[in-house]
Order: C-alpha cells, then structure tokens, then sequence
C-alpha cells in the first residue's frame, strides 16, 4: 500500500469523488496501513494508533495536509506494543487500546511517556481484544476478538506471526464480542458475551449509544494470513452485523447489512451517523466505500 | 268480578316480566359491545351505565424493562456529548429529557437488567429485506493508479505495479497520453483473482528474459513472476511465499539475488532470485545497529556493490527468540517479539550497505537531516554512471537527487518540484539507463511523467501517460481501511 493517508469525503460524496482533505506526510508520523482510528466529536479531534512506532497520536479535527499531532501517547510506561486499534470515550474523557489479551486505558489529554491508568487484562477477561469501542451512554466497553480466528483462539489482532496457529494473546480463548463495564479493571470479567459464528467473526465495530445499537464488520473465515494458510485468501463475504448491547450468548445479528452473498467482499471500517440514519463501510477489496440508509438498525 | 280481578294480576305479572327482560337485555348488549371494543384492540374506555362505578379490572402489560422513548430530532451524538460536558449522570438526574428516562434502566450491567431490557428483534422479513439492501452511494476511484514503474529498455516498454484495481500494466515506452485524451490504454493488463495481486507496490523486470517480478505489500504474502507476454486473469509462472509487507524489490544480477525491503519488520531479505513457493531467504538484514525504520525503496548501484534503502522513520525493537517463523531461520523476527514501549520517531533517511550486508549491522553511512529534503521517500533509483540516487518523496511531491556518495544532512543536488512537473504524490521512481531517462509514477494524479535524467526544477515531462484526466484528481483510495463520521463537519474520514 502505497500511500497511506486519512481522506475526508463529504457525507454525500459519490463516485470518483475527491476528497475535501487529507492527512498524510511525514510530520503526521504515520507509518503504514492506518488499521483504526477514532473520532472524539466531544472535543473534536481525530486519533489514531501508529502500528511501527508504539504511539497513539492525536490531530485536531479539522486537520489537513502534511500536520505534525498535537499530541502523542508513546514511550516505556505506555506498554504500547503494535496498537493498531483505538476508541476514544470523549464523554469520560478517556482513551482505550486493545492489544490482544488486554485492554489498556489512557486519559483523554495525556500526552508523551504516560502509563495507563487502567488495563483490563486476566483469564477471566476472556481477551482477546483486537477492536474496541465504547458506549458512554450506557457505560460499557466492547471489544471485538477480530483475531482472524474465528473459532478457538481469539488471540486478537490476526497477527502473521508465523510461529503458531493461535493468535496474539497466549491462552485460548472463544473469539466473541465481549461487553465489559466502561470502568472495568484489571481481570474483570464481561457484564455480556455475545457468541455465535458471526459475533466471533466481528472485526471493526461502532455503536450507536443512545439506542444501545453495535454495529460490527463480520469477517468470516479471514485467517489474517496465520500459518497454516499463508495463501491470504479470504471467503470474501463480509458483512455488517447489528446487535444490541444487551443481548447476550449465542445471538445472531439482528441485521446483517450488505451481506452475506451481496455486495461486500473484504469490508474493513464501519462508521454511522444516526441523523441520517446511515452506515457507512468501506471495502478493501472493492477498494470503496458504500454508504447504506438502514432506518430500521437506529 | 274475581274472573277479572285474575285477569287484571296475570296482565300486570306479564308487563312487569317483559320490562324486567326488556331491561336485562339491553344492559347486556351495551356491555357486550364494550368488550368487543377492547377485543379488537380499540382505546379502552369505561361505559357509563348510571352513576360512576367499577366495571372490571384488567392488569397493564409488565414494564419493568427499559420504555422505548420517541428519540427526538436533536437526540444525536452532540447531544450526548454536550449532556455529558456538563456531566451527563447529574443532567440525568436533575433535567426532564427522554434520554434520562431511557438511561435510567441501561445503567445497571445485571444479567436480569439486561434481559429484560432486550428489545425486540426484527421480523425476518425486515432482516431479508435489509441485508439485500443496495447502497445509496459509493465512494470509488476506478481509474488506475499507479504505485511503482520499472522500465524495459531493452523491449521498450514499461510496467506499472497498480493499486486500484489489483493490475500490472504494461505500456509502451514511448507512450504519451495527448492532452485531450482521457487516458492511454495499456498493452497488456494482468488481473484478476488468479493472479495473487494485492496492492503491488514493487516492480522488477529481469534484463534477459523480460520476465516481471511483483511483489505485494498488504494481504498477499507473495512475490509472483510472469512471462513478459502473461496478460489477463492468469497465474503467475511462479510464486514465492514472502514476509509481510514487503515493499521494494530490486535484484542483484551479478549474484541471482533478490532484495527486498520489509517494513514490518524493518529488514531486508535477500532470496535467491529462482526462489519459489515456501523456499527460505539465504540472508537477513535487521536489528537496531542498521539504523532501518519502516524501509521502503531499495536500489543496488552494480558498480560500487553497495545498496541504498529509504527509511520513512518509524521502528520499535524486538528481540530475538522463539520458533523460526515459517520454519525459515533467516526469516525477519516477528512483530510478536516487540518489546513493549519501545516504538520511537526517528526522521527520513536513506541508509547505506553493502549489499551482502546481513545481520544487526550499522550502515556505512546515513542520508538523514532537514537538509536533505526527505518527505516519506517512498522510492529510489540509481545511476551507476552519473553516480547519483533518486528518491521519490511522496508527499513532498518531489524527487530529489543525491550523489552516491553523500553522507548526513545534506541537500540534493536537484530537485524536481512543481506544477510543469506533474510530479504529485510520487511512489515510484525509475532510470532508463539506455535512454538515460527519468521516469516517475504518481499515485496522486493518475500518471507517470518522464524527464531527461539531468532535469531539474519544474521541468515539462519529455512525456506523459495517464490513466485519467488531470482534472479529476485522485482520491487516493488504496487499501481504504477504518472509517469514522466527522459529526462537524458531516464527512466521512477514511484511511488507507
């Protein structure tokens, strides 16, 4: 990938559309493939994980061009390794890392060599964490396994490591969607675990928080290039699942969008806006990003 | 007179009987039409018969879970955000929103809370219905772009590494879109699902054969070759299983090798260059001393044997141990043996080694300073004869030139910069060492433009090919990954 960057479209852009700005050069510090990021539509500001360089970094919302961040989360005391996920709680002020059998959690405003004041982490966990998002409204934190196994070992993160078959995380675990208490600490076990094939196929997720709603791209059989099938050949039949937040064990989505057998190939980010009642996806195989009005998921 | 008097009683009997019936008949036919009323599911009311009274007593449908709330118009995300500014649990307690009324029940994590507050599922109709949904729009560049170039003197052509559309794209060299033309066709196209290409970004053609070599940098851990004359959907002549996120590929002949660089794990690999399938690299360069981070063009100067690699800046560090990854000892050690906190920033650079270098050892020298120019230098060439390195720095949109035998902080010796230039965006860069040209592909306007070897400033290209119209920009969508709504400024942001 040539040319990583953070584009910003118009809502209602469509076709071959240019972007009205981007995020990207040197001063950015980004590094390659931007896995995730977040936006705190609190105090408006864009954050994003830096796979290579341990960090998480922060923009101004409105940024553009080649723009150093304002701040940066990265050093010995932040036990960063590879973060290429992150949410933002812009509520609580807070900002939340999953990187495979923890979740670490920094305030909001820090900023250089700063440990985190909570991390969520332990057998009764049952972490792997590869995605995280949060619901402010109802206090709750979500991880997604997104570990690339969809099954046994929801290591998180579907690292090619290349030395075994489990992912990232040691102990094998069911991959799931897990919902934690937003203040859980330390080995803290889930409020809810919603299983299921597609639950523990979730990958990217956002919510809705004021009617409780998840939304999660659903990646079935993607191995993430583990050994044992180095082909990286995925099924191609992603999907956005809908659930709530209270539902609990082995629950199908209540609304799968774009798939399975439709449109979506290889889907990758999520993003909603509940005015317009829209989801959005993007795909990295069809190489777009669709936009669905789906009314009935808010 | 007593035969009347019965007559007169049994007649008053009668009257009295049928209004007692007449009166029992109608009091049940009005109640009876009450029931009917809330059998149908009509608004409940109480008739009046007479004064006030109880009828019946009917219990309310259990509503210990959460009540659903109309949500009004302003019930967003902003909302949210400026109740919670002001602290969200005191503005739930003290102000008279729904959202408090809906807040209350979700606060508690209980397993009985939460069942009951479990709502509804969709029909599967409605679930059918949604899933087949088409999209209202679609964000999509379907035009070429054009990541990396290499460039076959010796059969005059040119092949592109593409990203939009998963291609190598074979042009001739002499090539030149017109400008009212909306694109040039290429001569060849490989593409498709048979072919083992995702985002390609490292292109190498073989001097005697012609052959090409493609390697990926995301998703397809693979390296393909093809004959020269390999078009359409086909497989490659051969594949080999590679680290990932490879980037640059360039050969050593004089020893059969192949170079690349791995980002990932801030390497270099070098295979033998009939390497196929799962066959292992016969060396490794990586560690700290080698000053590499995030490498991404690689050149080899045949002349003086040394190899150049730029560096965009970020690395961490790892330490050695566990399994062979892929059962290769010369395979990079693995991101799983990074060791916490211990990512650092360092700035552009270009790093030189011999090209045999393998192992944690320090480069010879490092191009590396605000001098130098360096903005994500995504690519390199050199010429051997002229004893100078390209580097195309991508956001920059330069292509600034080195002597080979620089060292620290110094300025090019050229740059080319500028609107005549066309150079936008620059990912690749490539030397016709026969025609003693320049070639630059541009991801960020769909074209790769071609310049006298000594040119320098804003020059006009000699030539031009496209695959769109200048006008229309690119998006520069490649790999789009995570996205988020901007509620501000109602945009979408998308990464790559």
């Amino acid at each position: 990938m040539a040319h990583p960057q953070i584009a910003a479209f118009a809502r209602l852009a469509n076709g071959g559309a240019k972007p009205t700005r981007a995020i990207a050069g040197q001063n950015t510090l980004f590094s390659r493939t931007i896995h995730d990021m977040a936006y705190d539509n609190v105090h408006d500001e864009i954050l994003v994980p830096s796979f290579y360089a341990f960090a998480i970094l922060t923009f101004r919302g409105d940024a553009n061009g080649n723009v150093a961040p304002v701040r940066k989360i990265f050093g010995p005391h932040t036990r960063l390794k590879n973060p290429q996920a992150v949410a933002v709680d812009g509520v609580h002020g807070e900002i939340f890392v999953p990187q495979g059998n923890q979740v670490l959690v920094f305030p909001r405003e820090a900023d250089g060599d700063v440990a985190p004041i909570r991390v969520v982490e332990g057998p009764d966990t049952g972490l792997g964490a590869g995605r995280v998002t949060i619901d402010p409204v109802h206090n709750l934190m979500i991880t997604a396994a997104a570990s690339g196994e969809a099954r046994e070992g929801g290591g998180g993160g579907g690292f090619d490591d290349g030395t075994r078959g489990g992912g990232r995380g040691g102990a094998r675990r069911i991959a799931a969607i897990r919902i934690f208490d937003r203040m859980a600490n330390g080995n803290a076990k889930p409020l809810r675990v919603i299983t299921g094939k597609a639950a523990q196929d979730a990958w990217l997720m956002t919510t809705y928080p004021e009617k409780g709603v998840i939304f999660a791209v659903v990646r079935p059989g993607n191995t993430g290039g583990l050994e044992g099938d180095i082909s990286g050949r995925y099924l191609l039949d992603d999907y956005v699942g809908v659930w709530s937040i209270f539902d609990d064990g082995d629950v199908p989505p209540r609304f799968t969008i774009g798939g399975p057998g439709q449109l979506l190939k290889d889907a990758r980010g999520i993003a909603v806006d509940p005015k317009s009642k829209d989801v959005m996806v993007s795909d990295k195989t069809l190489n777009a990003v669709f936009r669905f009005h789906v009314p009935e998921a808010f | 007179m007593a035969h009347v008097v019965r007559a007169w009683r049994a007649s008053r009997m009668i009257r009295f009987l049928v209004l007692i019936t007449v009166l029992g008949t109608t009091t049940r036919v009005i109640l009876s039409r009450g029931a009917g009323a809330v059998q149908n599911g009509a608004a409940r009311q109480t008739k009046i018969i007479g004064s006030e009274r109880l009828v019946s007593v009917e219990p309310l449908t259990e509503t210990d879970g959460e009540i659903c709330i109309p949500e009004p118009v302003g019930g967003d995300r902003e909302q949210i955000a400026s109740l919670h500014q002001e602290n969200l649990l005191s503005a739930e307690r003290q102000a008279a929103s729904p959202l408090r009324i809906s807040l209350r029940p979700q606060q508690s994590g209980s397993a009985g809370a939460a069942a009951a507050s479990v709502p509804p599922r969709p029909s599967d109709a409605v679930r059918s219905e949604v899933t087949k949904r088409k999209p209202i729009s679609t964000v999509r560049d379907p035009r070429n772009a054009f990541a990396s170039l290499v460039v076959d003197a010796a059969r005059n052509e040119v092949i592109f590494a593409e990203e939009n559309n998963f291609s190598v794209l074979v042009y001739n060299r002499l090539e030149n879109t017109p400008p009212r033309a909306a694109l040039s066709e290429p001569k060849r196209i490989i593409q498709g699902e048979n072919t083992y290409l995702e985002f390609a970004c490292g292109v190498y053609v073989d001097p005697p054969t012609g052959d090409v070599y493609v390697i990926n940098n995301d998703t397809l851990n693979w390296m393909t070759v093809w004959d020269r004359n390999a078009k359409g959907n086909v497989k490659p002549t051969r594949k080999l299983h590679t680290p990932m996120a490879t980037f640059g590929l360039v050969a050593d002949e004089d020893n059969q090798e192949l170079l690349m660089t791995v980002q990932d794990d801030h390497a270099v690999v070098t295979f033998k260059k009939n390497a196929k399938d799962l066959d292992g690299p016969v060396r490794l360069l990586q560690g700290p001393k080698t000053r590499m981070a995030d490498p991404h063009g690689i050149a080899v100067d045949p002349k003086t044997g040394l190899m150049y690699v730029t560096n965009w800046g970020t690395v961490n560090e790892r330490q050695a141990g566990g399994p062979p990854r892929f059962g290769h000892a010369l395979w990079p050690i693995g991101r799983n043996n990074n060791i916490p906190g211990t990512g650092r920033f360092e700035p552009p650079s270009i790093t030189v080694f011999r090209k045999d270098a393998s192992g944690d050892v320090a480069p010879l020298r490092v191009i590396q300073g605000p001098k130098t120019g360096l903005d994500w230098p995504t690519s390199i060439a050199v010429h051997p004869d002229r004893g100078e390195l390209f580097v195309a720095n991508d956001t920059a949109d330069t292509v600034t030139v080195y002597r080979t035998t620089d060292n620290g902080d110094v300025a090019p010796i050229r740059v080319l910069k500028g609107p005549k230039s066309m150079i936008k965006n620059p990912t690749g860069v490539a030397l016709d060492l026969v025609n003693n040209e320049l070639w630059v592909a541009n991801f960020g306007s769909h074209s790769a433009t071609v310049f006298p070897v000594d040119a320098a400033g804003d020059p006009s290209p000699k030539r031009v090919i496209r695959s769109g119209r200048p006008e229309e920009g690119a998006p520069m969508l490649g790999n789009p990954h995570t996205m988020a709504y901007d509620s501000k400024r109602d945009e979408i942001l998308v990464s790559n």
